[in-house]
């Protein structure tokens, strides 16, 4: 794509110099642009060009003639583009905001989505688990032993390693502090393919029996934590109840699992009893695939491993399915349908954008009717006329393009003070983006370049001299200014429509998952450490935390719970419902999560039946649990379930509990449809050791929903007001004949808004019926919010009406305040 | 008097005959990256280095790629610029306008 076009620049340069080196420098190019440009560089290579071609036009005498007149029309565009730099701002602004905008997004999904992860041969590395068959989002992992049988076992698959993720207590400086790391077995770094930064990675006598313990460090942790001391290979750290030495510290760009922050393998990080359980799922594993096996031959192959294992080992739990699919795929899956919905949404930002700056230059071209037919009469052919219009809408989007690049590049920058994603928080843009940008630019140019430049010479000469007399505007042109306007506002209904159906399910994206961004709910992991013995302790430690929380200033509610939404670690067990007569396994599985009494409405999850716990339910009292609909639908769809009792877990110590409540689905495993059982338990009735502690903070509102709204909502009513703002100020000679014949400003004023508001209704009424067609077209994008909405529609309807009032207003306001004589001069 | 450019792909062209590219990548070099020679400046300047008879250029096997090369006449204008500058810099060094360990 860069190649093209350097090659249509090289193009620009007089004939015979092209004929000379034109060949040479496009070998030279490809030189140059295998050593890895960045944006930067192209940019400068692609005005270098086109600076070099105007120079090489101008120093010589040699330029031929279509090229000298392409560069007397772009002298000649600049020109009159100075001569109205309020025209040209508005519509290089907007084209970089859409441009920009679309180039964050798009260099976000290239990284999130579709970009390989930084190891050796991604596409070969696939993620092995046990998944609920019902819902394959339960994901359960893996046990340590059936996954060395996995390993030893699967000939499709190159070699396989676990890793799990853990937190331990570090007691390096003043304070002990939580930090996230991982167990992973020797073979991780290996089969990923990284290589450290310093020492070594974990080695195959690490996971001996008896071998002293040993940590790998994560590039942060060495520089955050431990200023980057070039002596740290050999140190002990002091986490709570193990001493590590440090071996290794990873390249800064490995970070997997995400956010790690150092590596102990297993034998260090669990105990031997642990590692042989059959029931203990806490692993996921990695496999790198042989050369032409496929993820599908790896779960067939991994699922008859399992089958033998079952026969030997009844204890593992029957009735998981095995899932296999690519890392890559697992690690993004959880954003996808956000950035869909949001690329959805640049994407018609942009065209709103187009859309404005095409009839902003329709409008201006339709002002410069008398010039163009004059320039005609003067001799220009059609097609002459046609190419200097091209060249200036060339210019300016040329100039948004460049402009909206570096928006792009500022844009990507502060994604991860809007979002706290790991992900988002080094997103290159790279050449593909660039490209992306340059497409949009070429588009945009044809659409607004082109269009109204045929538009604008397709007008008789003799009714476009008329026009320009003095008196009120012609019958026809102002019927073409009222076309522009109704049009522009029902493409404004349209897109706005749909902006805000996409900005809706975005929305409920972000509302089902707070997880993944700061939105005014601010949340802390806390794992007690051993010296809390005893259910008592740990209680009164985070009633007092609470507590303490609560009287931060700005602090509107506080809960805890074992885990968040999306956050991940639920408990599962598998459902006994007393009275029936299904054996545990065969209802399917509950993940549990306990809860402080005010998580529903510090979550704002509603309650649907029965009652919240309340300060009764305690460890003395009856136990209780909440359930979700989707458990209510699918085991009491005609009863109710309150008062029923259930038990999850199938160890003895699991006690019968009554239900007391419903309430609403959350999606907590994951964003896609399937959401499973969910239960709930008082924190009263069995704290958990690791809970986390969330704060509801007071406005702050998702910055991203927020720019991304304002951003759309402004770029239509700049479009409407420069439609209209330039219908009214061609009339300025008529409002000061009104005037001078003794009109007042307000007439003056009223007959602009009479005449707008008119429009501005028939472009809503053509916009609504429009927009509802159009918007089944979103359906598979939405989430949570129908097509036809009419709370969407209305409020539309409302603010364009709005809009399109202040739109005709301003303008209406300014005529007036010229003094007749000046108007009645203006031309 | 030659100006900069012009100068360093002189510079460039004394060790031998180079591709554009390589011209590019030593310019950028010998200056410690402060020249940057783009595609466009850099043929600009190259084809003028031709007519006016500084260097030329000569085919090579990859019938894409043309290699530059000095002529005499660009050497003795590089030898006259490189004394040219020597006397500046004695001269600068002489009225002590650049610190010695600069100099």
């Amino acid at each position: 794509m860069m190649r093209l076009l350097v090659k249509c620049l090289i193009r620009l340069f007089p004939a015979d110099f092209r004929d000379s080196y034109g060949g040479d420098m496009l070998a030279t190019f490809d030189d140059r642009w295998r050593e890895g440009c960045g944006p930067g560089t192209a940019i400068r290579m692609l005005i270098d060009l086109t600076g070099s071609a105007w120079l090489e036009h101008h120093t010589t005498s040699k330029g031929d003639r279509s090229m000298r007149t392409l560069w007397q029309d772009a002298r000649f565009a600049l020109r009159t583009l100075r001569k109205s730099p309020g025209f040209a701002a508005i519509v290089i602004v907007t084209l970089a905001l859409g441009i920009g905008i679309n180039t964050a997004m798009f260099s976000v999904a290239n990284a999130v989505l579709w970009a390989s992860l930084p190891f050796a041969q991604p596409e070969r590395l696939v993620a092995v688990d046990e998944v609920e068959p019902a819902n394959q989002n339960a994901v359960w992992g893996a046990t340590y032993p059936s996954f060395r049988e996995w390993q030893a076992q699967a000939g499709s698959l190159e070699n396989m390693a676990a890793v799990a993720g853990i937190g331990r207590v570090l007691r390096e400086g003043s304070a002990p502090v939580l930090v996230r790391g991982a167990a992973a077995s020797h073979e991780f770094f290996p089969l990923l393919g990284v290589q450290p930064e310093l020492g070594r990675a974990i080695i195959p006598d690490d996971e001996k029996a008896g071998a002293s313990a040993v940590i790998v460090l994560s590039h942060e942790m060495w520089t955050t934590r431990f200023a980057a001391d070039p002596a740290i290979l050999g140190r002990t750290i002091h986490f709570d109840g193990i001493t590590p030495t440090v071996v290794g510290v990873m390249p800064a760009t490995f970070r997997y699992p995400p956010r790690t922050e150092y590596w102990l393998p297993f034998a260090a990080a669990t105990s031997p009893s642990l590692r042989a359980r059959w029931d203990v799922w806490m692993l996921s594993t990695i496999g790198r695939l042989k050369p032409g096996r496929t993820g599908e031959t790896v779960a067939s192959e991994v699922s008859g491993i399992m089958a033998r294992i079952l026969q030997a080992h009844p204890e593992a739990r029957r009735g998981h399915i095995i899932r296999v699919r690519l890392l890559r795929d697992d690690l993004g899956s959880d954003l996808r349908p956000a950035l869909l919905i949001m690329l959805g949404g640049v994407g018609l930002v942009l065209l709103i954008a187009c859309g404005n700056v095409a009839s902003l230059m329709l409008v201006r071209a339709t002002a410069r009717t008398r010039e163009l037919v004059i320039r005609a009469a003067l001799g220009a052919g059609r097609r002459r006329l046609v190419r200097q219009l091209f060249t200036e809408g060339a210019i300016l989007a040329m100039c948004g393009g460049i402009a909206g690049v570096g928006l792009a590049v500022l844009a990507t920058r502060w994604l991860p003070l809007l979002s706290n994603d790991w992900r988002f928080a080094k997103v290159p843009i790279d050449a593909s983006v660039l490209l992306f940008a340059l497409i949009a630019t070429a588009c945009t140019c044809l659409l607004f370049g082109v269009l109204p430049a045929m538009r604008a010479t397709r007008v008789e000469s003799g009714d476009a001299l008329r026009s320009g007399s003095r008196g009120s505007q012609s019958r026809r042109r102002a019927a073409a200014q009222q076309v522009l306007v109704t049009a522009e506002v029902a493409l404004g209904v349209v897109l706005l429509v749909a902006a805000a159906l996409l900005l809706q399910s975005w929305q409920r994206v972000l509302h089902v998952d707070p997880g993944f961004r700061v939105d005014g709910l601010a949340t802390l992991r806390v794992n007690l450490p051993p010296t809390y013995k005893g259910d008592a302790a740990v209680q009164s430690f985070y009633s007092r935390a609470t507590a303490r929380l609560a009287t931060l200033p700005g602090v509107t509610g506080v809960t805890m719970a074992t885990s968040l939404p999306i956050s991940g670690g639920d408990g599962t067990g598998d459902l006994t419902i007393e009275g029936s007569a299904a054996t545990p396994g065969d209802l399917g599985a509950v993940t549990t999560r306990v809860t402080a009494p005010d998580y529903l409405r510090v979550m704002g999850i509603p309650l649907v039946r029965g009652r919240n716990f309340d300060e009764h339910d305690d460890a003395s009292s009856e136990p209780v649990v909440m359930i979700n609909e989707t458990m209510m639908r699918r085991f009491w769809p005609d009863a109710d379930p309150v008062g029923r009792r259930i038990k999850i877990g199938t160890r003895n110590l699991a006690a019968w509990m009554t239900i007391v409540g419903v309430v609403r689905d959350v999606r907590n495993v994951g964003l896609s449809a399937d959401i499973g059982y969910s239960a709930y338990t008082p924190f009263a009735q069995g704290p958990g050791r690791g809970m986390e502690l969330a704060v509801r903070t007071p406005g702050d509102p998702q910055a991203l929903l927020g720019l991304f709204a304002t951003l759309s909502l402004l770029l239509s009513a700049v479009g409407l007001y420069g439609v209209v703002a330039f219908a009214v100020r061609q009339r300025t000679q008529e409002f000061g004949i009104r005037m001078a014949l003794g009109a007042s400003s307000g007439n003056v004023v009223q007959l602009v808004l009479q005449q707008g508001l008119r429009l501005a209704a028939v472009g809503v009424a053509i916009g609504i019926p429009t927009s509802l067609a159009g918007s089944r077209l979103l359906t598979s994008l939405l989430f949570g919010v129908r097509a036809t909405d009419p709370a969407v529609f209305a409020g539309v309807a409302l603010l364009v009406a709005a809009v399109a009032l202040a739109a005709c207003w301003i303008p209406a306001w300014r005529a007036t305040q010229v003094i007749p004589t000046e108007a009645l001069r203006a031309e | 008097m030659l100006k900069p450019a012009d100068f360093h792909i002189l510079l460039a062209l004394a060790g031998g005959p180079l591709h554009g590219y390589g011209i590019m990548k030593h310019v950028e070099c010998d200056t410690s990256g402060e020249v940057i020679l783009e595609i466009g400046s850099l043929y600009r300047l190259l084809a003028r280095l031709v007519t006016e008879g500084l260097i030329d250029h000569i085919d090579s096997a990859d019938e894409r790629r043309r290699y530059y090369r000095i002529t005499a006449a660009g050497r003795k204008a590089l030898k006259s610029e490189a004394a040219r500058l020597a006397n500046v810099v004695t001269l600068v060094r002489v009225r002590k306008l650049l610190p010695e360990a600069d100099a």
